[in-house]
């Protein structure tokens, strides 16, 4: 659980920087960026089994990876809200989990 | 191999680099590896640039490697970390729609690939683990196999493997050179092609057995052979045979030499004992005739005894080739010009040859001396000139050379060296290599007519006189004899041939004490020189002789002694007339050539040596010599 932790901490800490990056090759038209970004948060998303994120990320990916930057925005919109669900869970399962922990020190 | 990977694997920490420019990623992993049963040291980077220079500082035992950096991408990365560190066990870390790529990268050495989130903390560690012990066992199988093939490719013997058809698949440089053809023209074919015929079935019928060794003759485009040794080992690897080869041609030759000159040695102890005895036996004759000769009161009788003394020359000349061969015949050594004895004998040469057959002498003057026997080198000559004679029966060519050589490299047959070489070279029939291999021999003759001693005295004369002699020849392409005769140091040859000096005066009346076991050549030289005039005492052995020189009061002139006798030797007799009676001169006799003197222990001037059999006027010149010498 603490790997689980800090494995949250670290995706919370490089997400804004991630999501930088998919905005600014969009707004570039930066195709190969776009490819790159997509893939790292893909990557990282797999890390926490979070499947329908990871392929919201990996949809940004194939954009890039197709030599366009056209549809992005929306594919980005989709990441976003896949990406807000995962972070809402793996708080309630660290939290819930830590209270139990502080709960059970009480003890 | 593989325990032993363990064991060191275990024994310390296995030091891994992570190369993941993903942070989750990279604190995923790291968490991974993180725990303390884990026995790991984790580094970790996120550019190519500081990973190989990470390798180059730490020699990590295994690389994570993710393919995506932010300065390289895709197998490019790889292939930088492969070759940056060739000997170290990288494992790919994927994404799950790149595996097509890892794979790749798995056939090009990568140990294994993992997709990133498909694996937990154990199966990662496992995958580090197997992957390292696959590359220690790489590297063992690496180093083997380099270890092996060195041996393969400098082995100083043949090494074939080939298949069942006998085919082979792969051959060594030294097996190449052993058929005498070029690798690639070996590979794809039998060994059999270049061997014997009679070797075939032999090799064929060796894919039923499972190992075994042999020899087979190798026939080489120059139409020499050579034999081989092999050893055979069948399904190596399942349908691949081995073959290690050697050449054993010189050995095979060195092996015949040996026997062959160990045979001739013992003929040549056997022929010179047979000849020591027979002369004492001829001296005998021979002594007797003279004394018929002396006492005949008619002159048909004078003539008959002279033929009977005419016959024991004829026989001590064939006994004296007995002992040349034997290598004991007296010698009498100087310094010769080879081609002036040619020269001096060319006339005779050309006597002996058939009007069919042509002459050529080349021989010039100056090329260098040799120390030999005059009348021995005649005989080489006439020996050779004869057999060469016998070879052309309808005629032909004989070209006989001198000339200076120099062997810079020892042959088989001669060390190197100097050498006046004198060859004969004939047009004749030739002879098959069974027939050359004994040529040499005593008694080994391919004429009906011949004895078998002309080349064998040839022989025994060039090895007494330091020298050598070879054979090149082949069936209907002539012979060629070469006779090898180290150069001698000096400039000025000896004067050859010293005629025996008349003798006019052969009577005297000193003492002369006589020792020989032989009863009837003692008698009968007794007599004779009693005849002279001489005073003889005799005796039987050296016992007895030295008893007498003791007891008898006058003065003993010469004592004439044999050399081996039984009791008391000829040097027992010879040491005690020196004791007690210096002034005495002695003379030894022997069946046996001068070299028996020293074979005995006897230091005598070799003037002082009589080889029998001797005619009593030999005798006489020679008591002549001594007695005067003595008195002088």
């Amino acid at each position: 659980m603490e790997l689980l932790r800090q494995l949250l901490a670290v995706f919370e800490q490089e997400f804004s920087a991630m999501l930088a990056s998919v905005e600014s090759a969009i707004a570039k038209g930066d195709a190969a960026e776009l490819e790159k970004a997509g893939h790292k948060i893909k990557g990282s998303l797999l890390q926490f089994s979070a499947h329908d994120a990871a392929e919201a990320a990996q949809q940004l990916e194939i954009l890039g990876r197709n030599g366009t930057v056209n549809g992005a925005p929306g594919a980005l919109g989709t990441l976003k809200r896949a990406v807000g669900l995962v972070l809402k869970s793996l708080h309630v399962l660290t939290g819930e989990q830590a209270g139990n922990d502080r709960h059970a020190g009480k003890v | 191999m593989a325990t032993l990977v363990m064991d060191r694997g275990q024994a310390t920490l296995i030091s891994v680099l992570l190369v993941e420019d993903n942070p989750v990623d990279s604190t995923m992993i790291r968490g991974l590896l993180r725990a303390p049963s884990a026995g790991l040291r984790c580094g970790h980077v996120s550019r190519l640039a500081e990973a190989l220079e990470y390798l180059e500082r730490e020699r990590p035992d295994v690389v994570l490697l993710d393919l995506n950096l932010d300065d390289s991408c895709g197998y490019e990365t790889f292939r930088s970390m492969r070759e940056a560190a060739p000997r170290t066990a990288i494992l790919v870390l994927s994404g799950s729609d790149d595996e097509e790529l890892a794979i790749r990268t798995v056939r090009e050495g990568a140990q294994d690939y993992l997709v990133k989130g498909s694996f937990d903390g154990k199966l990662l560690l496992r995958a580090i683990r197997y992957a390292l012990e696959r590359k220690y066992s790489e590297e063992a199988l690496r180093q083997s196999e380099t270890t092996v093939r060195a041996i393969f490719e400098n082995s100083l013997d043949g090494i074939v493997i080939f298949e069942n058809s006998g085919e082979c698949i792969e051959a060594n440089a030294a097996a190449a050179a052993l058929v005498g053809v070029a690798r690639e023209e070996l590979i794809g074919r039998r060994l059999c092609d270049f061997c014997e015929k009679s070797f075939k079935k032999e090799w064929e019928g060796l894919s039923a057995v499972q190992s075994g060794r042999g020899q087979f003759w190798v026939n080489l485009s120059n139409g020499r052979r050579r034999l081989v040794d092999y050893c055979f080992t069948a399904n190596v690897l399942p349908g691949q045979n081995l073959a290690m080869l050697r050449d054993v041609t010189e050995q095979q030759n060195l092996e015949e030499q040996l026997r062959q000159s160990q045979k001739m040695e013992a003929v040549g102890r056997l022929a010179a004992g047979v000849a020591h005895d027979f002369n004492n036996i001829l001296g005998i004759i021979s002594g007797y005739a003279e004394l018929l000769q002396l006492q005949a009161a008619h002159a048909g009788d004078r003539a008959r005894a002279e033929k009977i003394i005419s016959a024991t020359e004829k026989a001590a000349s064939l006994t004296r080739q007995l002992l040349a061969f034997g290598r004991k015949q007296a010698m009498t050594l100087k310094l010769l010009e080879l081609s002036q004895i040619l020269d001096g004998l060319s006339s005779m040469v050309r006597c002996v040859m058939s009007d069919e057959v042509q002459v050529t002498v080349h021989a010039e003057e100056g090329l260098g001396l040799v120390r030999a026997d005059q009348s021995q080198l005649e005989q080489v000559i006439m020996n050779l000139a004869t057999n060469a004679r016998e070879a052309m029966p309808e005629g032909g060519k004989l070209t006989i050379t001198v000339e200076k050589q120099r062997i810079a490299e020892r042959t088989l047959d001669l060390p190197a060296g100097d050498y006046v070489c004198l060859s004969l070279c004939d047009t004749g029939t030739g002879m098959a290599p069974e027939v050359q291999a004994r040529v040499f021999e005593p008694f080994f003759t391919t004429k009906k007519a011949g004895s078998g001693l002309g080349l064998s005295t040839v022989y025994g004369i060039v090895k007494q006189s330091g020298g050598y002699v070879t054979v090149q020849s082949a069936p209907q392409q002539g012979s060629t004899f070469r006779v090898y005769l180290p150069l001698a140091a000096g400039s000025e040859a000896d004067h050859v041939t010293a005629p025996a000096p008349p003798i006019s005066q052969l009577a005297g009346d000193e003492t002369i004490l006589l020792v020989d076991n032989e009863e009837d050549l003692r008698n009968a030289t007794a007599e004779y020189l009693e005849g002279c005039g001489y005073r003889v005492l005799t005796a039987g052995d050296g016992r007895e002789a030295i008893e007498i020189a003791d007891k008898y009061a006058g003065p003993i002139s010469l004592v004439i002694s044999d050399i081996v006798m039984p009791k008391a030797s000829g040097r027992g007799v010879l040491e005690h007339m020196r004791k007690t009676r210096p002034g005495t001169e002695v003379l030894m006799i022997s069946g046996y050539a001068n070299d028996d003197m020293a074979r005995h222990g006897i230091t005598l001037d070799p003037s002082c040596f009589l080889q029998k059999p001797f005619t009593f006027q030999a005798l006489s010149a020679k008591i002549k010599e001594m007695v005067g010498k003595g008195s002088s």
